[in-house]
């Protein structure tokens, strides 16, 4: 396992390299997306398990924070879904150019799973897609984060709000309106990846994962899993507790 | 300022991110600020960033984030029968040992929040390379002003009232969702591996032999800590403690614990390194 910097240097994002079992290598790479905000932290630990595994199984993983996220460059507060798409494709070609290898699986959960999709839909290095309960649309994203926030803080309540700008406030993370804006477009529904796999895994029923696979499930290479697990991403405790949602993990694993 | 990783010792070295700032005061004092419970050195809501990156810009100082073994992107390495809390001192050290050795640096400012504050004093107390502490929601004990402002709140307020009817006349427990998610879910989950309760007692021995070292000490309290109820309840608590004028005291009482509010994540980011300022 390798922590590194990588991208433009104005700009640079946190990556940790998981080179292939030695043993085993298969010659693919394999990008994680991770989810936003405090789905983020949530998932942080599951998606190091996950990188571990599929490098013991052979494949070269590459996990990274977005632009404003983690302990990359830049504040969450200026950045925009777009630049989070760029940093998708940066990783990308930072994984083939460090691991040499060709083709590349992307594995997103959440915000991170529509994100890849549409990354995918403009690439023809992506033959893989992994999509980890994903956002089906940015801007139902928005609007359930939206509904689930006061919209005139209070002095007891300063989470979770909009503010004058309409900027939002959620669970410690700030999504602009700039970014709520580069969401809004986007509709998983309407991408069609030309990935040779696509799995979608989800946690529970949701309508949204019903439409997604009603519409995909004649496109050659998707399958669907319902694996239930653990899913709320978006609890925040008092003690930092994590998720990591073992079966949705393996399965993962399994169809890598 | 620039940011780049940091490998700290060997084998399977330790993992983080050293923020350096352009215009250095050349000063042989660091930060190294800890990781809290299970979440990885970024920290809660992105505050450790936030903090070495404010830092690093206004103070000139160097600071260090990174992940004991086994959390984050740190491989675990404990030497079998270390117990958790014990390791992490160990690696405080070797973090402290390593920025002496690259960048000649002789003394030592550590933040830490909940279990991070109680690791940054048992590290204190045994290497005199640190001389001062940032901690959020560290150890403190009711006091009685503190127990009486606590019923006193509760008497007055109208959950407290719900909850007693429940109680009373429902005949079981008022428990909300997410209690019944954690508790449903158990394997899918992992929670913070808690140091246990070192005590009043102990906690104060350690205050006094840190105070007469001469530690400068910054200590925040949030309102998620129902016992804590006033601004100056941690000198009244440990009342025996010399603290002379090294305790400065911030006392956020509609903050969560993790700082999930920008406004108070701006206004203590802001006291921390006003504190560090003032201290350096």
């Amino acid at each position: 396992m390798e922590a590194l910097f990588f991208g433009p240097s104005s700009s640079s994002l946190l990556g940790v390299y998981h080179p292939a079992s030695a043993h085993q290598d298969r010659y693919q790479g394999v990008v994680l997306c991770y989810p936003f905000g405090q789905e983020y932290m949530r998932a942080h630990r599951a998606f190091r398990q996950l990188a571990v595994a599929l490098a013991k199984k052979g494949f070269h993983v590459l996990r990274f924070d977005y632009p404003g996220t983690g302990d990359s460059a830049g504040n969450i507060e200026e950045v925009t879904a777009r630049q989070w798409s760029e940093g998708i494709e940066i990783a990308v070609q930072e994984l083939k150019d460090m691991a040499g290898v060709q083709s590349v699986t992307l594995v997103g959960l959440r915000l991170g799973a529509l994100l890849a999709a549409d990354v995918a839909a403009r690439r023809n290095d992506i033959t893989g897609l992994v999509l980890w309960d994903p956002i089906i649309t940015g801007g139902g994203y928005v609007d359930a984060l939206k509904v689930t926030s006061a919209h005139v803080p209070s002095r007891r309540r300063q989470s979770n709000f909009i503010d004058a700008d309409g900027n939002l406030h959620f669970n410690g993370f700030a999504m602009s309106i700039a970014f709520q804006a580069s969401l809004a477009d986007l509709n998983l529904v309407e991408l069609r990846p030309a990935c040779g796999r696509i799995l979608q895994v989800s946690s529970h029923e949701s309508d949204g994962f019903s439409a997604l696979r009603q519409m995909w499930q004649c496109m050659e290479g998707y399958e669907y899993r319902h694996v239930p697990a653990a899913h709320d991403w978006n609890y925040v405790d008092h003690v930092g507790g994590i998720l990591l949602p073992q079966p949705i993990l393996q399965e993962i694993i399994h169809w890598m | 300022m620039h940011e780049t990783i940091a490998k700290i010792g060997s084998p399977n070295p330790l993992v983080g991110v050293l923020t350096e700032p352009t215009n250095t005061d050349g000063g042989k004092t660091a930060i190294i600020l800890l990781n809290s419970g299970v979440m990885h050195r970024v920290g809660a809501c992105r505050l450790s960033v936030k903090i070495a990156r404010a830092v690093a810009l206004e103070t000139g100082l160097l600071c260090l984030r990174f992940d004991f073994s086994g959390i984050g992107d740190s491989e675990a390495r404990r030497a079998s029968g270390a117990d958790f809390g014990r390791a992490a001192v160990a690696e405080v050290v070797e973090a402290m040992d390593h920025l002496q050795v690259r960048h000649g640096i002789e003394q030592f400012i550590l933040y830490g929040l909940c279990s991070g504050a109680l690791i940054a004093c048992n590290t204190a107390e045994v290497d005199a390379r640190i001389v001062a502490i940032a901690q959020i929601d560290g150890c403190c004990y009711p006091t009685p002003k503190s127990y009486l402002s606590y019923y006193a709140s509760r008497l007055w307020s109208v959950e407290g009232w719900r909850m007693r009817f429940f109680r009373w006349f429902r005949g079981g427990r008022n428990v909300d969702n997410n209690d019944s998610i954690l508790l449903g879910g158990k394997a899918d989950f992992e929670i913070p591996e808690f140091a246990d309760d070192p005590g009043k007692a102990a906690v104060s021995t350690q205050l006094a032999t840190l105070m007469a070292r001469g530690l400068c000490l910054h200590c925040i309290f949030t309102g998620r800590e129902l016992h804590y109820r006033y601004r100056t309840q941690y000198r009244d608590c440990y009342s025996k403690v010399d603290f002379g004028d090294a305790l400065s005291l911030d006392y956020y009482p509609y903050a969560s614990h993790i700082f999930t509010e920008p406004v108070y994540q701006r206004d203590m980011i802001a006291g921390f390194v006003g504190w560090i300022k003032k201290i350096n």
